[in-house]
């Protein structure tokens, strides 16, 4: 075991820290909206064209080949000093480097990478959520083509999307998990309406998504048909990855907030040391485990239930953190005068629900890892 | 070599190696507890180098990393051997930062003679003689002399063999503390050596932290009595770890477990690798929190085991009590906190 950089490491997380230094954004993110987006979307691009993004990506898909461990310096120095997060990708690209053939990782990867097609993941749907399995939406193969109905939801950032990650039963015969594939679909194809729901926190991220008669070209399916589930099963368990070691850095910047809150305040609740140590313990707890995950990915393992591990953990500190900031300092935010601190409270309730929910993440744990009998 | 987390190759098959040995050593059932052979596990320890890990090299640093001996005290914990492997490590990991002479450390680390680490009376830190009335060995079980201090200007470790009592049954089954009355049960004390201000709050996280080795490998092996007993135990016709409010009891607890490992052996790494501020720091946050995970995991899994888990033919109360001696040891969560507070923000 070793938990410093290498040489080469301690050099390049240098250089971030430098650059992100002189380039960080001087206006914070916008709202989350349609201006938020593209903001995000140009913070992309300025972090690939300065060589920071796809670290580990392959060579020949626009990345650097490198060890995953670049990627997570990154986000973990993005995170610290408190720069814009980046979203997410590499799970979405687990779909092509798991099941796509050359040409489609040719013609969809580099694009992703450089921020100028933005993806999104349809697989939830109205019927299918914890139970994605017994998803409806069908795919009739019509020659060269397929044809998709049905509908999506919770599809975060689908109004602006360029393309879906869809998956859909292409043979409503077979047994649940046997009938799917997966697709990539355009998401300007003729017969799409996208229509946003508004979150508790009262912006719209996430999206119903219709398909009416959309055509896909046979070239647009994801490994075989029928194939659509273990991919799915290897997106979804790797959707935790690099990036949650930025998301984990930026609960530093408000466990930080709350610590110099309860340093300065004199009327504080009886027990607010104990339970902001108590955070930063289970902070600590979280940042070694998303590391040893990592680790293991690294060493070439595939990412498999210690994944769901990583998600509970940073569940606890979200939701620790949203409920001391409810006992120390969410007046401002329930008299209309600082919305930071209502938004991260809420968010926190989000977030043992997106990515699978907290019990979806039990069950996993239970049956993979502590191989407990499935119930009937 | 880059930032790595995991096992090294030679680190897994210590692990596997220690895990052999555990499970050869450790209690399968509570009627082992009546019929062990302490004199000879300890010999098995003895000869295969276990006791000599904390034994000065030619230049006066560790035989073996921390992170190795918090392996080799996960497996222990986890298969519940009784014998006072910490308790030794522990002393003989004091006697080389003092600097004492090989005459008194041989003995020690091939087995002939038993040392344990006097703490105070509770148990939050290593004992000073002149401080205390009483002093606490622990992990004792056939020692005749335990470590302390004596408050000089640098303080010095001396040696106090004491006229051992018969102990009255306690409460973890594994492994004795025994009490000593400064006025009346010290026979003998002798001054071994200086030992100075950081070298003891250096001893103080490596045995914080291999404490906290200890507590994953117990908190390890309730979780697999657990979860084994939810495999076979059958009502309403099926098993009951088919269950969802059984499965998401031991999801949770398994979440404890990881978490907790990830702590323990960042510490052990720390204790070693970090300067001693951070090495501390890092050593009470990893005790505060296996202290309170490794209760909520032994907890669970007497819960799991419904009727019978109240029992004292079930294995899970030996977990449950191991884990509450090494919660006390040099301070439980509620001890721990305000510290790791203090030394975050840089104070000392």
């Amino acid at each position: 075991m070793k938990y410093v950089d290498s040489h080469e490491e301690a050099e390049f997380r240098a250089r971030v820290r430098e650059w992100l230094h002189d380039n960080i954004p001087a206006a914070p993110p916008p709202d989350h909206d349609e201006r938020g987006n593209h903001y995000t979307r140009d913070w992309h691009r300025e972090l690939y064209e300065a060589g920071w993004l796809g670290l580990s990506w392959p060579i020949e898909h626009g990345g650097q080949g490198l060890s995953p461990i670049y990627d997570a310096i990154v986000n973990e120095e993005l995170g610290a000093c408190g720069a814009p997060s980046v979203r997410a990708i590499n799970h979405l690209a687990r779909a092509f480097w798991t099941a796509g053939t050359e040409e489609q990782m040719k013609r969809f990867l580099p694009a992703m990478l450089r921020g100028d097609d933005q993806w999104c993941q349809g697989f939830s749907e109205p019927g299918a959520g914890s139970d994605l399995a017994s998803l409806k939406m069908s795919a009739t193969r019509d020659g060269e083509l397929y044809v998709l109905n049905g509908e999506k939801i919770w599809t975060s950032r689908a109004q602006w999307a360029d393309w879906c990650l869809v998956l859909a039963r292409s043979d409503p015969q077979l047994p649940k998990r046997e009938g799917i594939s997966c697709f990539a679909v355009d998401m300007n194809a003729p017969g799409i309406t996208v229509r946003p729901l508004k979150q508790i926190w009262g912006t719209s991220e996430f999206n119903e998504v219709f398909f009416d008669d959309v055509k896909v070209s046979i070239d647009c399916r994801i490994g075989d048909e029928g194939a659509g589930w273990p991919l799915a099963t290897s997106v979804l368990s790797s959707e935790r990855s690099a990036a949650d070691v930025g998301f984990v850095a930026s609960f530093r910047r408000v466990f930080d907030e709350l610590d110099t809150l309860v340093t300065r305040e004199r009327n504080l609740p009886a027990n607010a040391e104990l339970q902001l140590e108590t955070i930063y313990t289970a902070y600590e707890a979280c940042r070694l485990h998303i590391y040893s995950t990592l680790s293991r990915r690294a060493g070439g393992q595939p990412s498999g239930a210690e994944t769901s591990v990583d998600k509970l953990l940073m569940n606890r500190v979200i939701q620790m953190l949203g409920a001391l900031e409810l006992d120390l300092d969410f007046v401002p935010g329930l008299i209309g005068q600082r919305d930071e601190t209502t938004y991260r409270y809420l968010y926190g309730r989000a977030a043992s629900i997106y990515g699978g929910t907290e019990q979806v993440q039990r069950n996993i744990i239970a049956q993979r890892v502590l191989e407990m009998p499935r119930g009937r | 070599m880059e930032r790595d987390l995991t096992l090294s190759e030679s680190e897994s098959l210590l692990l596997d190696e220690a895990l052999r040995l555990a499970k050869h050593l450790g209690l399968e059932n509570v009627a082992d507890l009546d019929v062990r052979d302490d004199r000879a596990s300890w010999q098995i320890l003895a000869n295969g180098g276990f006791l000599g890990l904390a034994e000065p090299d030619e230049n006066g640093g560790r035989t073996a990393s921390a992170v190795d001996i918090g392996l080799i005290a996960e497996a222990f914990g986890q298969h519940l051997v009784p014998l006072p492997f910490l308790g030794s490590v522990l002393a003989t990991e004091l006697l080389r930062h003092a600097g004492v002479a090989p005459k008194v450390v041989v003995p020690v680390v091939s087995g002939q003679r038993r040392l344990a680490v006097g703490l105070n009376t509770a148990l939050t830190s290593l004992a000073t003689l002149e401080d205390e009335d009483a002093l606490v060995a622990f992990d004792a079980a056939g020692a005749d002399g335990v470590l302390a201090l004596r408050s000089q200007d640098v303080p010095l470790l001396s040696i106090v063999q004491f006229r051992g009592v018969a102990m009255p049954m306690q409460l973890d089954l594994t492994r004795q503390t025994q009490v000593i009355r400064v006025e009346s049960s010290i026979e003998m004390q002798d001054d071994l050596g200086e030992i100075q201000e950081p070298a003891l709050a250096r001893w103080t996280a490596f045995a914080l932290s291999l404490v906290c080795a200890d507590l994953v490998g117990v908190m390890q092996g309730a979780l697999n009595l657990a979860v084994q007993y939810s495999k076979i135990r059958e009502q309403f016709g099926v098993p009951i770890g088919s269950f969802q409010s059984i499965q998401h009891l031991c999801a949770e607890q398994h979440v404890n477990v990881e978490a907790s490992r990830a702590l323990s052996r960042y510490a052990c790494w720390a204790a070693d690798n970090r300067e001693v501020d951070q090495a501390l720091l890092a050593a009470r946050t990893a005790k505060a929190y296996c202290s309170s995970a490794a209760r909520t995991v032994c907890e669970a899994a007497i819960q799991v085991h419904g009727g019978m888990g109240i029992t004292w033919d079930c294995m899970a109360h030996v977990f449950l009590k191991r884990a509450l001696l090494d919660r006390e040891i040099l301070g439980n969560e509620n001890w721990q906190l305000p510290v790791v507070g203090r030394l975050r923000r840089g104070a000392t």
